[in-house]
């Protein structure tokens, strides 16, 4: 057991990184068959919130930073996401392959804006200090409380989520958007409001996934793209239809890292795993966990 | 005799940049013209068969490295890079690579492969729509990490560089920029050619009703996913000449082709040039390429934003792109059609 | 009673016979244990409240959806049961949706070669532009039978409901299928468009076997040799028009909410 708890330990933070990253993705995936290509820089709008936080109350690292930075980092995702929304990706629904190239556009330009207005370089969030240092649990076993930290924080976001979708009314209708487009809007559901909403939520939740990245390491304005495809394989494996898939998706996939790691090298692992993913994709193509319909073409 | 004019035209448009550009910029519009070729794989693939790949790159670079690597034995009976890494002889699957023959047959083969070893399963287990175009971002991800991780088979994240020269000529040679430009001529426009007659055929429109509705070809008794796999080798092939063109003139291949970037640009040309058009690819990857050359020279800021603003311009004001847009034109047509 | 309406459901030498056939979505049993023969030649009728499962067993004949349970045979050899849809239509089985499914952005003729061309055995076709007169011909005559043959350069998007509807039919019987299924053929249509597609089905049926779903009462009474009703998934009755109209299970189930 003990010498199973590093590799299960790093699996799990893996697997909320993962989590983390996906689930807006997958919600807007999900509800308005949107693939957001500028995931990503919705994950560095939030890895620099943290860098404005710390910039706005100090460099020290304070734990009121990071609550600032963590409203600071959903409000500014929520409110850019929408904007990018109202002017772009309402005009391309059930235009998928279009929404792809249009928001890879929007990440290009996200990009830049970062680079112009931080620089090309890394900056570095301080943390409180806590999250540096670690839980010992036995000799030569140390659990970094940043890394627990962000497993809690997925929890917390997934717990949310969960509640926001399934128990509120707001949520239901999302739900009923994403179950029947044609049906909600004649009941009289705002399919447009809706379509917004989910999209902004979307990004606002990557923000979130950003201040965790952030308490890794240096952010800079490319740290989207190292994240992005993973992913979007997180967001495919799981399949539409939930929240279930891609938390199975996330899970699958972290767990899996350490122990293909430990064989081989990292980068080997990361051609293993993405193998993998392909050949699971291959016997259910539509995920894990498929919203079953039958509507034609 | 407006057919006569139109050719006319057409070779000294072909002639004047031989005659009127430094062997520098010859260079580059060879290049720009390569990448052509590549927007007509792309195109033929997403244009016509309504499958769009952001993993393209991966054929480009395989054609590309079938041909670096015959070029570095010309130069090298051991690449440096071998020696760096500690391998003392030459492995067994670079050996035949240093015949033309063999080289220039991989040019074709390993990107067919790919495309088999990819297409066969997924068009198989009904793989569509963003799936794929994501499942081949990813394909080409691990291409590359493959590629940069075996330094000592492949030169790593440097790639293929520093041959001698081509056809016996020292790279940079004038007279070689001449030879390889008139070669990328002509393969441009065979291929055009080609893809034009191909398209025109029952094959041809049966693809293009993949793109359009694929259940009902499917309950009408089509394979549709053989016809998919075929497209996406053809396509594969073709930009592996594409690759195979571009390194002689380049002079290197690294994994920085399998970008996502690379692959993503390569969608764009179609796209702002005019997607199922035939000669929208080329129109698109010339006008980008050139508009790109322009402004790193000048404004490099702003390029990342302009380059930005295209892609939402080509999905939301121009769709149908430059080409598409200009067909509706009934004097556009006149001159190009009657 | 029971017996009794096995053996309505077995014909001898059927072209294709349902073995306990179940399809299940998620637990719910859009069919359930279904048996049925369908003999050569003649129009089938199923009719069934919405939700009886009508579509379900049109799209499991075809390969449309994945059956959980039993045996779908054809002409008593092959079993085609979960196959795919392209290898079943090569059986001879062929399938009109309920909303006309064409290519919109193909001329009609166009649509037709499509539909056309698939029945040929050498591949050299695909490298070709061009057909045969003999292919013409076939196009056109069938393009004549639908009444097409005036709109036959026109783009399919641009025609009218009814147009395309006949237009997807034309598709499916041009390579002369053993059995056609069809979905709801009639919806939208005209009345003389609707007198019109049901003698052309039951001309077809001189010769094939042809499988109906229809909602509209007048048209099955007008058009049927044979009816079966479908109820949650089970078939309930079978036989002429005006015996299951005096069936007090179907004037219960069925026509009774209907008055």
């Amino acid at each position: 057991m003990e010498e199973f708890l590093p590799f299960l330990f790093n699996g799990l933070s893996i697997s909320s990184i993962l989590l983390l990253t996906a689930i807006g993705l997958s919600i807007v995936f999900g509800m308005m068959g949107v693939i957001n290509f500028a995931h990503g820089e919705f994950i560095m709008i939030g890895c620099y919130s943290s860098y404005i936080a710390s910039l706005v109350l100090g460099s020290k690292g304070t734990w009121t930073a990071l609550v600032l930075a963590f409203v600071l980092a959903f409000a500014l995702a929520f409110a850019i996401g929408y904007i990018v929304e109202r002017l772009v990706i309402r005009k391309l629904y059930a235009r998928p392959l279009d929404s792809i190239l249009a928001t890879w556009g929007i990440s290009l330009i996200l990009q830049q804006v970062a680079r112009n207005i931080f620089g090309s370089n890394n900056v570095e969030a301080p943390m409180p200090k806590i999250l540096n240092e670690g839980l010992k649990v036995s000799e030569g076993i140390t659990l970094p409380f940043n890394r627990l930290f962000i497993i809690i924080i997925t929890i917390l976001v997934i717990l949310l989520v969960y509640i926001f979708m399934y128990k509120t009314p707001k949520g239901r209708i999302l739900q009923a958007v994403m179950q029947n487009r044609a049906m909600a809007s004649c009941i009289g559901i705002n399919t447009k409001k809706a379509d917004a909403f989910t999209f902004s939520l979307g990004c606002g939740l990557a923000g979130i996934a950003g201040i965790c990245i952030s308490m890794l390491g240096s952010v800079g304005p490319s740290t989207g793209q190292n994240y992005i495809i993973d992913t979007f394989l997180v967001v495919i494996l799981g399949g539409i239809g939930g929240l279930r898939g891609t938390i199975l998706a996330a899970l699958l996939i972290g767990l899996c890292n350490p122990f293909i790691e430990y064989f081989t090298t990292s980068s080997m692992s990361k051609v293993i795993i993405l193998s993998l993913v392909l050949v699971v994709l291959q016997f259910k193509p539509q995920g894990l966990s498929p919203m079953k319909d039958r509507t034609i073409d | 005799m407006k057919q006569k004019i139109i050719y006319a035209i057409l070779i000294i448009a072909i002639i004047l940049p031989v005659l009127l550009l430094s062997d520098f910029r010859l260079s580059i519009l060879s290049k720009f013209l390569v990448f052509s070729i590549v927007a007509i794989s792309v195109n033929l693939l997403w244009g016509y068969t309504g499958i769009l790949s952001l993993g393209h790159g991966a054929y480009f670079a395989l054609g590309g490295y079938a041909m670096a690597m015959y070029l570095k034995l010309q130069s090298q009976p051991l690449p440096d890079f071998m020696e760096w890494s500690g391998i003392e002889t030459l492995p067994w699957f670079w050996k035949p690579f240093q015949y033309v023959p063999f080289a220039l047959v991989m040019v074709v083969v390993l990107p067919v492969a790919l495309a088999l070893l990819v297409g066969i399963p997924l068009f198989k287990s009904g793989t569509k729509g963003v799936y794929f175009t994501i499942i081949s971002q990813a394909i080409t991800l691990i291409m590359s990490i493959l590629f940069i991780g075996q330094q000592g088979f492949t030169g790593g994240s440097n790639g293929i560089t520093g041959f001698k020269g081509v056809l016996g000529y020292a790279l940079g040679d004038p007279t070689l920029t001449k030879i390889l430009y008139g070669l990328v001529v002509i393969v441009l426009i065979g291929i055009y050619f080609i893809s034009k007659f191909m398209l025109n055929t029952h094959g041809g429109t049966i693809i293009q009703a993949i793109r359009d509705r694929e259940t009902r070809l499917r309950f009408l008794g089509y394979k549709t996913h053989t016809f998919k796999v075929i497209t996406l080798a053809t396509s594969a092939a073709i930009c592996g000449i594409a690759g195979a063109l571009f390194v002689p003139i380049v002079g290197i291949i690294s994994p920085s082709i399998m970008s996502v970037l690379m692959s993503t640009e390569f969608v764009i040309w179609v796209a702002i040039g005019g997607r199922a058009t035939l000669l929208g690819p080329i129109v698109g990857a010339l006008t980008i390429n050139y508009a790109k050359t322009i402004f790193s020279e000048s404004l490099p800021e702003y390029w990342w934003y302009f380059y930005g603003f295209l892609f939402i311009t080509a999905t939301l004001i121009i769709p149908k792109g430059i080409v598409g847009s200009l067909l509706k034109k009934k004097w556009f047509k006149n001159v190009l059609l009657k | 009673m029971i017996n009794e309406l096995q053996r309505l459901l077995r014909v001898p030498n059927p072209i294709i016979s349902l073995r306990d056939v179940e399809v299940d979505f998620d637990g719910y049993k859009a069919l359930n244990n279904i048996n049925i023969d369908f003999p050569f030649k003649g129009v089938q009728f199923v009719i069934g409240p919405n939700g009886a499962g009508k579509t379900t067993i049109l799209d499991a004949i075809c390969g449309r959806v994945k059956t959980s349970k039993g045996k779908i045979i054809y002409k008593g050899a092959s079993e085609i049961q979960n196959r795919n849809p392209e290898d079943i239509v090569h059986f001879g089985v062929s399938r009109k949706f309920q909303n006309p499914t064409i290519f919109n952005t193909q001329t009609v003729f166009e649509n037709m070669k499509l539909a056309l061309l698939i029945g040929k055995s050498n591949l050299w076709y695909l490298f070709n532009s061009k057909i045969t007169k003999e292919q013409q011909d076939t196009i056109e005559s069938t393009l004549l039978k639908l009444n097409l043959l005036d709109v036959k350069n026109k783009v399919s998007g641009a025609l009218s409901h009814g147009q395309k509807q006949w237009l997807e039919i034309a598709m499916s019987i041009i390579n002369k299928p053993e059995l056609l299924l069809v979905d709801e053929p009639i919806a939208g249509m005209s009345p003389s468009e609707r007198d019109k597609t049901g003698e052309l089905l039951t001309q077809i049926g001189a010769d094939h076997t042809v499988f109906v779903v229809e909602h509209d009462m007048k048209f099955v009474s007008r058009f049927s040799s044979s009816v079966v009703v479908m109820h949650e998934g089970r078939i309930i009755d079978r036989g002429t028009f005006d015996k299951i109209v005096n069936n007090e299970r179907v004037i219960e189930i069925y026509l009774g909410r209907q008055n």
